[in-house]
């Protein structure tokens, strides 16, 4: 009888050791949530910018929505003289993952636009994945169903968050905090391009990031359970409702041996047809734009301002066919 | 795969103990005790199945060695000098022959690789021959008592030293009538689980500069010295004492009492009191099978001296092989006879707080070669001892910034002397959950657990330090 009570106030003791420390941690969480961060601060800048150019053009344009390869790898210039439209790259960062990238683009996409998205992989797969990156930008921008984030990912970012993280919310921006340095708006050209990334001004530790880039297992990383297609094609449909026209292609990146066989040969292969499988206009195939190191600035999906040409180039080889498809079903007042 | 990982605390241990616990309920305690066997094996291969053909082989072969002596009576010495000869052999191998035949060409292409926990389990087999060759032990046990023995997996990898002389009779017929002091166990594996991750894991990366910088080559004036010498000391004691709280705490909850290993050794007031709390299976281990037969102080207080001293410096080289850890039993071993001298000689002890300040301050130095990558890193640290000048500040936000982080670098100091406060005042772990009560065990698990494991959730893999010895 002695034992068992014991047992009862051991467990009701535990229990309440529970609710104690994760009530404690709920609570440091929610008293930053909503700070800006240093870390992020680029991101945050680079979309305000490009969200006001985006918003400044006042015909249908052609948005380029998805994470830095897009920054880096697309010649806007050059695709607004292809297809004889305003173009707007809105590619920032892949680390905020599909979610933000989206709810940025939704902000911004007007009737008649068309929308190209070189996604990078990860994103097509990642429904109930989050990383730093995304843990660091959510606390500084929460948000739940508006944002297409689920529980199992909130689950997830409440526990993950390290307490580093929540020491720097709570210390926010240092006062007068600038941003600088490659990333953010101070790099950004007119159309919201990349800048300062010829071969020349790479510095020898933006090599040792690319050559120390890791080898990526999307192939074997990408689960049929966590698949994110969906809300892709949500977004296609919208573009498409809204009398659009949007267009997925492979982002650029890093070529690597492990690439060309096995699981991961069959990822990149296969992702075109299993995307278009799932709804969307997927054109061209991954496996045409893996570039050699040499074609990259700081890291495996950052080419170089050069390099940016020939991804380009071939882009508007395969994009410009479709989109010349889907002006002829809009209304001329579109076109 | 580690106690202080997600693998062994949401996964091993509970399918391990749900197991257990449906065995305990049906009375069926010979298939429990197969059944721990087996995940304890598991558990070794989880590091190394190749290894583990190792473990199984010694096993088989120290068994067959101690069946034989029981059966050949008239011939046990022989067949124990056979088994300790065979377990030393063993030992040798895979531990020193990298460092007695070093001097050979060929050796630079050696790749010996250290089964893990092989210098603990080889106590052990010796122990073990060593009580049945004095009948302490009155028969071998049977093959899976003695698997059992070698290698429960709470204490396989770094102890504590258990004999078999006390584990047997706990697994005797019976085992399963006794009370399950589960609350106590989890308690002390908590307890040990918040040592590991939250204090002795954080101080690595402020070691390690310490250490690196030496090891490079560069000077270290003497508060850096002694910083070093500290903070390895609070890290090793936090890291292993932990290890030894989570040890026991997983033999409670399986009905088996381990011995204790740790007593709140910094508290000592003598070196003679340290190792009676600093290590104390190990210290035992010496004592039994090293120092008494060597004759102990049945022959002279010089002779004893002696015994004492080469006992010490042969516990320095079972840390490793390599010189600075002889160095480190070496100051240990001369340290232990000028404290027995001085009680023998004289009747006057210094004040408590003032023994207390001196025996940590010699213990911490002594850590400096314990750590350090080789002798000559060991003898130009403490050549910075004579160079005084301070490097150290204070700076409040880089403190937060690095206790949040949980990497200490440049707040090591004060980190040092809160840790060193703690070690000082607090409780031992036994004493500590004893004392408050069942619903305050439960607080102490149920926030620390969870403490422990958001504490993992991101942080590299740290192993157990004594895993390298």
């Amino acid at each position: 009888m002695k034992s068992k009570a014991l047992s009862n106030r051991f467990v009701l003791g535990l229990l309440g050791g529970l609710a104690l420390a994760g009530g404690l941690w709920l609570l440091l969480l929610a008293g930053q949530m909503g700070r800006a961060v240093p870390n992020s601060q680029w991101i945050e800048k680079a979309y305000e910018y490009k969200l006001a150019l985006a918003t400044a053009v006042g015909k249908p344009t052609l948005l380029i929505v998805g994470g830095s390869a897009a920054m880096f790898g697309l010649d806007s210039g050059a695709l607004e003289q292809a297809l004889g439209r305003p173009v707007v790259n809105l590619g920032v960062n892949a680390g905020i993952l599909a979610p933000y990238i989206q709810s940025y683009a939704r902000q911004v996409i007007k009737p008649g636009d068309w929308v190209l998205m070189p996604v990078e992989y990860p994103m097509f797969h990642g429904r109930y994945s989050i990383n730093l990156p995304f843990i660091d930008y959510w606390l500084s921008h929460p948000g739940f169903r508006r944002l297409d984030v689920n529980l199992v990912q909130l689950t997830q970012l409440a526990w993950i968050t390290p307490l580093s993280r929540v020491a720097e919310g709570y210390r926010g921006l240092p006062t007068g905090f600038n941003v600088n340095g490659l990333y953010g708006p101070q790099n950004l050209d007119q159309r919201g391009d990349q800048i300062n990334s010829a071969a020349s001004q790479q510095e020898i530790w933006m090599r040792g990031l690319v050559e120390g880039s890791e080898v990526q297992r999307y192939g074997a990383q990408a689960h049929g359970w966590n698949a994110n297609w969906s809300s892709w094609k949500a977004l296609a449909d919208e573009v498409t409702a809204a009398g659009g026209c949007a267009v997925f292609v492979a982002p650029p990146m890093l070529d690597r041996p492990a690439y060309h066989h096995g699981k991961e040969q069959h990822f990149y292969a296969a992702l075109p047809q299993q995307a278009r499988a799932h709804g969307l206009n997927y054109v061209g195939s991954p496996l045409e734009t893996l570039y050699p190191m040499e074609r990259f600035f700081d890291t495996n999906y950052h080419l170089n301002a050069a390099s940016r040409t020939i991804y380009t180039g071939h882009i508007i080889e395969l994009v410009k066919p479709v989109f010349e498809g889907c002006k002829g079903q809009l209304p001329v007042t579109l076109r | 795969m580690i106690f202080s990982s997600y693998e062994f605390l949401l996964l091993f241990f509970p399918a391990v103990y749900a197991l257990f616990l449906v065995l305990r309920a049906w009375r069926l305690e010979r298939p429990a005790l197969a059944m721990l066997v087996l995940a304890s094996l598991v558990f070794y291969g989880m590091w190394s199945w190749k290894y583990l053909g190792l473990l199984l082989g010694l096993i088989v072969i120290n068994y067959l060695l101690g069946k034989q002596q029981v059966r050949h009576r008239q011939q046990a010495r022989l067949w124990l000098s056979v088994a300790v000869v065979f377990n030393l052999a063993v030992l040798a191998y895979f531990k020193y022959a990298g460092f007695f035949f070093g001097f050979l060409p060929s050796s630079a292409s050696w790749h010996i690789i250290l089964p893990l926990g092989i210098s603990f389990f080889t106590f052990q087999k010796i122990a073990w021959h060593v009580d049945l060759y004095q009948r302490r032990l009155p028969d071998t046990g049977t093959v899976l008592e003695y698997s059992f023995f070698v290698c429960f997996f709470p204490q396989l990898i770094a102890g504590p030293i258990v004999h078999a002389r006390t584990l047997f009779p706990q697994i005797a017929p019976g085992w399963f009538n006794r009370p399950l002091t589960w609350q106590l166990g989890i308690s002390l594996l908590t307890v040990g689980l918040i040592k590991k991750v939250l204090l002795a894991d954080p101080l690595a990366p402020g070691v390690a500069v310490l250490f690196d910088h030496a090891q490079a080559g560069h000077a270290l004036a003497a508060p850096d010295v002694l910083l070093a010498g500290l903070s390895y000391g609070l890290q090793l004691y936090f890291d292993f004492s932990g290890y030894a709280d989570m040890a026991i705490g997983l033999g409670l909850m399986f009905g088996i009492k381990l011995p204790a290993n740790f007593r709140s050794p910094y508290k000592s007031a003598s070196i003679i009191e340290f190792w009676r709390r600093w290590h104390i299976t190990l210290s035992h281990f010496l004592r039994d099978y090293l120092y008494i037969p060597l004759g102990g102080n049945r022959k002279g207080r010089l002779v004893a001296n002696g015994n004492l001293l080469i006992t010490m410096l042969l516990g320095g080289l079972w840390h490793g092989a390599g010189w600075q850890f002889i160095l480190w039993g070496g100051i240990h071993g001369l340290l232990l006879v000028i404290n027995h001298y001085w009680r023998h000689l004289s009747t006057w002890r210094l004040p408590k707080s003032i023994a207390v300040a001196l025996t940590l301050l010699v213990v911490m130095l002594a850590w400096i070669p314990f750590r350090a990558e080789s002798l000559s890193t060991s003898l130009r640290m403490f050549q910075g001892l004579a160079d005084w000048h301070w490097s150290w500040s204070f700076d409040l936000a880089v403190l937060m910034t690095e206790v949040a982080a949980m990497h200490i670098d440049k707040s090591l100091p004060w980190v040092c002397a809160a840790l060193l406060t703690l070690a000082l005042t607090a409780p031992g772990s036994r004493r500590l959950c004893l004392s408050l009560g069942a619903g305050g065990r439960g607080m102490l698990v149920g926030a620390g657990l969870f403490m422990v494991l958001k504490a993992l959730a991101g942080a590299p893999d740290r192993a157990f330090l004594y895993f390298n010895f």
